[in-house]
């Protein structure tokens, strides 16, 4: 492939990707309920770690393996509510995608023209994601403001770098479920599934420090099993700089880094492969499968 | 001839249900995955959390009773689709397929037609009920205990009756409202944190003593709250403390459940008018 040809395929490429995201961002301006449910979501998740947080306190296990306070529920909980809305974006925006052109029979053309299918999969997880970051954002100063780190700028940075590295883990994971979902018809009740699975095994709610509290074998393999996502590592260092020195992470931090930017790099190898899959079986069995 | 038509509604509803059920495997599938995952969840925050003292004081438990508390919970939210889910997938369904334009001009009965969705979704509800109620009686070493099973088996019982009454009135707002779905997300997830599915009501005035007692009060006008208490209280045994006096929360929750109903029916007047006046592209 000539330097020109790579040139032309990334300039579609944005292009279907640029215009992807405009379609959705105008569609979303003209189904205002689905932000006035996705504001109410916010709220009652915010209002429930409330309510976590003085109803029940961290036990003794996991503050000797977290390092933090018994009575810091709020700030954990809320945290990971606001962080795994991003989460739930990766598995539902490709998802729901996926099946609306299904629904509208038009899966069909974007498999039948050269448009760059990795880029139009792409559109929604970002589009829903610049959406998200709206609600993040109040929901975030919450838990600074609570946290006292309100005006602490090196908290305020790091912690939204690691919002940063989890938009771009989460789009990677996106790919990869897309293509999943493509060549799974069925794959909602996979989502929900994994939608609960994010929120509990990799460190939403309880820190995955702390698994070895339900049992010290069962906890063990729970906790290698959340090593797995990128997801874990994001929550446990957008945590780490919330508490600061005295969070005791799952690894030392600069691995924690690369094991974030490796499991994200494997999902997007993996969302390649699946998409050569799901080109193989349209050709073979037509476009049907679609 | 009433009572025997709307039966016949009834029984075909449910049985239509039913079949399309065991046409979609991965309904169940679904169903599966999402207690696996919930059993799961509430083991790793057993696992991890505690009630604070000031809690425990007032429902009586000892801290490390988190788990069993939030699986009573969890095996009465199993009913709670029911009320929510079930009957606005239905009217939406018919909505999407055209085909509840032709519930409304035939004689056949509205009631009779919401009531067999939410008894078909109670019974399969039921179904997956089992194994996660056995699970919960075993958690509470009461597993032999007849009296204990016999108890939770009627509130679960009392639990899908009040659900599926609710279930009409639901069903009755996502006819008068299209983008009802909003309304029943939000009801959902309020009964989730609020209603005491997963943290206790009694708990709550450990927030703040205003707030406390306005919410102990909200949530007495519906009757998921005395599901789970009840479920909780015949689970723990006396050492629980219930928000009311055990049979007062048996009468409550039974007139609370014939009010619904009734409500439901007395909604279905409005709508069936409005859908004279406006026409029925209102449905």
């Amino acid at each position: 492939m000539s330097v020109q040809n790579v040139r032309y395929a990334f300039n579609s490429s944005m292009r279907v990707l640029g215009k992807g995201i405009w379609r959705d961002l105008v569609n979303i301006r003209r189904y205002k309920l689905r932000l006035i449910g996705w504001l109410m979501n916010m709220m009652i998740g915010l209002g429930a770690a409330y309510i976590f947080g003085v109803i029940l306190n961290f036990n003794p296990i996991t503050t000797s393996q977290t390092g933090i306070l018994s009575t810091q529920v709020f700030v954990f909980f809320a945290g990971g509510i606001a962080l795994s809305t991003f989460s739930d974006t990766a598995l539902w925006a490709p998802m729901g995608r996926v099946q609306q052109d299904i629904h509208y029979g038009t899966l069909e053309a974007v498999f039948v023209t050269p448009t760059s299918r990795i880029a139009y999969l792409l559109s929604p997880t970002i589009s829903d994601s610049i959406l998200n970051l709206l609600f993040f954002i109040p929901a975030y100063i919450v838990v600074l403001g609570v946290h006292g780190s309100l005006t602490d700028g090196y908290v305020l940075g790091t912690t939204m770098l690691i919002v940063l590295l989890t938009i771009i883990s989460m789009i990677a994971f996106g790919l990869f479920f897309a293509m999943l979902a493509i060549l799974v018809r069925r794959i909602q009740p996979v989502a929900i599934f994994l939608s609960n699975i994010f929120q509990f095994i990799c460190g939403a709610f309880v820190p995955v420090q702390a698994f070895i509290g339900l049992n010290q074998t069962g906890g063990t393999i729970l906790k290698y099993i959340a090593q797995l996502f990128p997801y874990t590592y994001c929550y446990d260092l957008f945590r780490y700089y919330m508490f600061g020195d005295v969070y005791t992470t799952l690894f030392p931090v600069w691995l924690e880094y690369v094991l974030l930017v490796v499991s994200s790099f494997l999902f997007v190898g993996l969302a390649f492969l699946l998409l050569k899959r799901v080109e193989n079986k349209a050709k073979d069995s037509g476009l049907a499968i679609l | 001839m009433s009572i025997q038509h709307s039966t016949r509604v009834i029984f075909k509803g449910v049985w239509r249900d039913m079949k399309t059920y065991m046409r979609y495997r991965a309904f169940f599938t679904g169903m599966i995955l999402e207690i696996i995952s919930l059993v799961l969840g509430f083991a790793i925050i057993g696992g991890a959390y505690y009630f604070s003292p000031d809690v425990l004081t007032r429902i009586g438990l000892a801290e490390e009773d988190l788990f069993l508390f939030m699986m009573t919970g969890a095996i009465i939210q199993m009913f709670s689709s029911i009320a929510t889910w079930a009957p606005l997938n239905r009217i939406e369904e018919d909505i999407h397929y055209g085909t509840l334009e032709a519930v409304f001009v035939t004689p056949s009965t509205r009631l009779g037609y919401l009531l067999s969705t939410s008894i078909a979704r109670g019974i399969i509800s039921f179904a997956f009920f089992i194994p996660l109620y056995i699970l919960t009686l075993w958690l509470a070493g009461a597993l032999t205990n007849l009296a204990v099973v016999g108890f939770t088996l009627m509130v679960a019982l009392l639990a899908m009756i009040s659900n599926i009454s609710v279930g009409i009135y639901f069903g009755m707002l996502a006819i008068m409202y299209r983008q009802a779905r909003l309304l029943i997300s939000t009801t959902h997830q309020l009964i989730q944190f609020l209603f005491g599915a997963f943290l206790p009501v009694q708990g709550f005035i450990v927030l703040h003593e205003g707030f406390g007692t306005a919410m102990k009060y909200i949530t007495l006008a519906f009757p998921f709250t005395y599901n789970f208490d009840l479920m909780r209280h015949f689970m723990f045994g006396d050492k629980f403390i219930t928000l009311l006096p055990v049979w007062q929360e048996f009468v409550i929750l039974g007139s609370l459940t014939i009010l619904y109903f009734i409500f439901a029916r007395l909604l279905l007047i409005p709508v069936e008018r409005k859908a004279k006046k406006q026409g029925l592209a209102i449905l």
